[in-house]
């Protein structure tokens, strides 16, 4: 009998429906764009095996840690931690303007307000270049 | 009182060996030079603590693990998911998901029989894992090691999955109107269906290891519970192949009854006790 293989896959799945963590935003975010897992990866400059290790991370928190989890969260998934950055602020305008609730109980949209200067120190475009960064997007799919 | 926030800085468990008046003797060195102290309890720390200087927090933390049931490494995990980093918790699945579906796998296969879904039972890991991560201080590392702690949640969702599909299949049955010819055969899932919807399928697991001691009547009682109907599988289980049919078709029809008594009984039973 060959023996059952538990797929942390499917684990991150699962973890999509929980707000706090990372793979309820990757979720969204890859409905906004249309992506799918290899265009995700691709993206956030990592192999597609290294989704699932990101989706079970808890979401970063707001300033003044949100620079340092998306920091170690990069570092812990190997992705870029510019082009994660990019997607937690995107899949939180994506909630913020569904009407949800961030995990924080706070505006998706004045939190993004209130980090430019955190985004800016890891090179994400902030509100401010909104253009660039909608370029930087397109430029990865 | 939060025991973690009794002394600030240091993680609770040493403050719980502190204040035991059989370690106050001024063996152990304190290397955190400016610990505080938040409450009058811990007054008690200041004098020992100013007298020796001479406490040593490692030797504590030995005598602790010797205590706690969580490993150091499942108690460092726990400390760290507790405090919010946020790459703890994927951390801890990706060190431990592979061996909770295996064991909460073969715990499920030595209690039903041998028969499990392992699919299930990954969902169910998952759960329990995810219900951990929602709510990490329901896991007290005193009680037991966070592997058993989540092998046992696992279990009892998977216990939970089962007899909700099980219910679902039944409903299904009685709609499409198979619950009609089900009525006309005597085979204990009446009794069982009965039993379930009173109690929890982790209480009925553990009534039924509890009133049904004989291992092959319980895969019996979980054959009935998938509703299989063929003879020959319940003739096959109880050693009863080289009889004649009709002989094969009296003695399960014998043993389904019996269990399906049994499982009168322990109704009744659970019945009288609420």
């Amino acid at each position: 009998m060959t023996e059952y293989k538990a797929s942390l896959k499917r684990l991150a799945d699962m973890a999509s429906a929980r707000p706090s963590l990372m793979s309820s935003l990757m979720l969204l975010y890859r409905e906004q764009e249309g992506m799918d897992d290899e265009q995700l990866a691709d993206f956030l400059n990592c192999d597609v095996e290294a989704l699932p290790r990101l989706a079970l991370c808890r979401r970063p928190r707001q300033a003044p840690h949100f620079r340092g989890d998306i920091e170690t969260i990069a570092a812990h998934s190997g992705t870029d931690a510019s082009r994660l950055a990019r997607l937690v602020r995107a899949a939180e305008a994506v909630q913020a303007m569904r009407g949800a609730p961030n995990h924080a109980g706070t505006s998706s949209l004045l939190m993004a307000a209130r980090d430019r200067e955190d985004l800016g120190d890891i090179g994400v475009d902030t509100p401010n270049s909104n253009e660039g960064s909608k370029d930087n997007l397109d430029d990865n799919r | 009182m939060d025991r973690r926030s009794r002394v600030d800085g240091l993680p609770y468990f040493y403050t719980e060996l502190d204040i035991q008046p059989s370690l106050a003797a001024p063996v152990f060195r304190v290397p955190n030079e400016e610990l505080k102290v938040l409450d009058h309890t811990h007054a008690i720390l200041v004098p020992i603590y100013c007298r020796t200087s001479i406490f040593c927090l490692e030797k504590l933390y030995e005598r602790y693990t010797r205590l706690v049931k969580s490993t150091q490494e499942e108690y460092a995990f726990h400390e760290r998911v507790l405090a919010g980093d946020p790459v703890a918790f994927s951390q801890l699945a990706e060190w431990l998901y592979s061996d909770l579906v295996r064991e909460t796998g073969s715990r499920a296969r030595s209690r039903s029989g041998g028969r499990v879904d392992m699919d299930l039972v990954e969902e169910s890991v998952g759960q329990a894992l995810l219900e951990y991560n929602d709510q990490p201080q329901r896991y007290d590392p005193e009680q037991a090691s966070m592997r058993t702690y989540l092998v046992m949640a696992a279990y009892r969702d998977y216990l939970n999955a089962i007899s909700k599909e099980w219910r679902h299949t039944q409903r299904q049955a009685t709609l499409t109107g198979e619950g009609m010819i089900d009525l006309e055969i005597p085979d204990g899932r009446q009794e069982l269906e009965e039993l379930l919807t009173r109690i929890s399928a982790e209480e009925w697991w553990a009534r039924v290891e509890e009133g049904i001691s004989d291992p092959i009547d319980r895969q019996v009682m979980v054959l009935v519970m998938n509703g299989v109907r063929a003879t020959d599988r319940y003739a096959r289980l109880l050693g009863l192949q080289t009889l004649p049919v009709d002989e094969q078709a009296r003695e399960v029809k014998k043993a389904k009854d019996r269990i399906a008594k049994r499982l009168r009984r322990l109704g009744e039973a659970y019945d009288d006790r609420i």
